[in-house]
């Protein structure tokens, strides 16, 4: 089942995110549905914090959920580059490593349109699958 | 009242609620004047007379013991803090002179922010919060998303005992409260209220913290930091009964990028 969600560039957009998928992720089980969560909204406030983004530009949401996981989908219509390496305004890199460890796959289309995707296991541990 | 209804405000409250536009300030405004006139609480609204009116009109006969002060009128005579509480609390406590002592009053900050500057505003409710420590009263100071400067609402936060946060729908979205050994969150700590938690965690600055996360139900990076912003090895800071996507976040971060000074209590159930 493909979701796509179109929001406006604002603080209250990261929870616009998650409430999107309420009702939609639990058959991935608890753990891949809080690891889904977590990383759609470090992504998505980061596309809002730190994308250049106009208030007209908004950030897009495809979210693609078959038997075996989800896959994610962030495309902001400006460079995504910077926006993954600072989640939480960290510039140390973290963000990386966090959605390295919250996720089986990942990777970013600098652009633009920036696009940062990321795949998620239904009751897989993270890590172990298809890196 | 029904037996179901969570109290909004009990007696030396002081309560700063966030919301985002007049749709859903209301049904709260509307529940916390029911419950005080429910009670035989002198009840005061400060609200311009359209509002008011409106608001009377929706609770109906039981409105009558509800006082409507204006705050063209209130604000207008330029007193300090101090001066306004008195006189708010002298207001809420006189109805025909044989009310309860117990009294609500609710502040919506954009009719004050219309005739003072943000820092006398915000003395105001320094006095606000001194008055609600001293007397039987409870305050409903409201702030407005929508219309407030974010900056504004996260500094007047840190003036407040409790913080409960509404989305456009009137849901809580965060509700920050003190317990006898620390706080209690409640909601969500994502991008849209970053800036009050830190404020309002400034208050508990100073001392060993226990943070119970029973109900908190989302916990990004930054909230994270937010939160734990004024541990120190002295106040350390213990976050208890982490469950969900909050737990989640604690386990998957790197090693050595938990703030310093914080713990996470495991649960045992």
């Amino acid at each position: 089942m493909l979701y796509e969600f179109s929001f406006p560039p604002n603080e209250k957009t990261p929870r616009l995110a998650r409430r999107a998928l309420d009702g939609q992720l639990a058959y991935l089980g608890p753990d891949a549905e809080s690891r889904m969560r977590l990383a759609m909204s470090e992504i998505v406030t980061n596309a809002i914090r730190h994308g250049h983004l106009a208030p007209g530009e908004p950030v897009d949401v495809r979210i693609d959920l078959t038997d075996g996981g989800a896959r994610v989908e962030v495309r902001q219509p400006t460079r995504a580059e910077a926006a993954i390496r600072t989640p939480g305004g960290d510039e140390g890199g973290l963000g990386l490593q966090l959605i390295d460890e919250l996720t089986q796959s990942w990777g970013v289309e600098p652009g633009p349109p920036g696009i940062v995707w990321f795949e998620i296991s239904a009751s897989a541990e993270p890590g172990e699958a298809t890196k | 009242m029904s037996a179901e209804t969570t109290p909004i405000v009990q007696t030396h409250d002081h309560v700063c609620l966030i919301y985002w536009g007049e749709t859903s300030r209301r049904p709260v405004l509307l529940q916390w004047a029911r419950e005080g006139l429910a009670a035989g609480e002198g009840t005061v609204l400060i609200e311009p007379p359209s509002n008011g009116d409106a608001l009377v009109e929706l609770i109906g006969d039981d409105a009558d013991p509800l006082i409507v002060v204006d705050p063209g009128t209130l604000y207008a005579s330029g007193d300090d803090g101090a001066v306004l509480a008195e006189r708010l609390h002298r207001a809420a406590t006189s109805v025909d002179g044989d009310k309860a002592p117990v009294a609500r009053m609710s502040v919506p900050a954009a009719y004050a922010l219309a005739v003072h500057d943000e820092r006398t505003h915000l003395e105001h409710e320094r006095a606000f919060a001194r008055i609600v420590e001293e007397r039987p009263v409870a305050m409903l100071c409201q702030y407005d998303q929508v219309s407030i400067d974010g900056a504004l609402i996260a500094r007047a936060a840190e003036e407040h005992e409790i913080v409960v946060q509404l989305d456009d729908l009137a849901l809580s979205t965060l509700d920050m409260r003190p317990t006898d050994d620390g706080v209690r969150l409640s909601g969500e700590i994502d991008l849209a209220n970053h800036d009050i938690v830190r404020s309002w965690m400034s208050r508990h600055r100073g001392r060993r913290l226990l943070v119970d996360c029973s109900n908190l139900t989302f916990l990004d990076v930054a909230g994270l930091r937010a939160l734990t912003a004024w541990a120190t090895e002295d106040t350390p800071l213990v976050l208890e009964h982490l469950n969900g996507a909050p737990a989640r976040l604690l386990s998957a971060l790197p090693l050595g990028s938990v703030p310093a000074h914080v713990a996470v209590a495991r649960t045992t159930s």
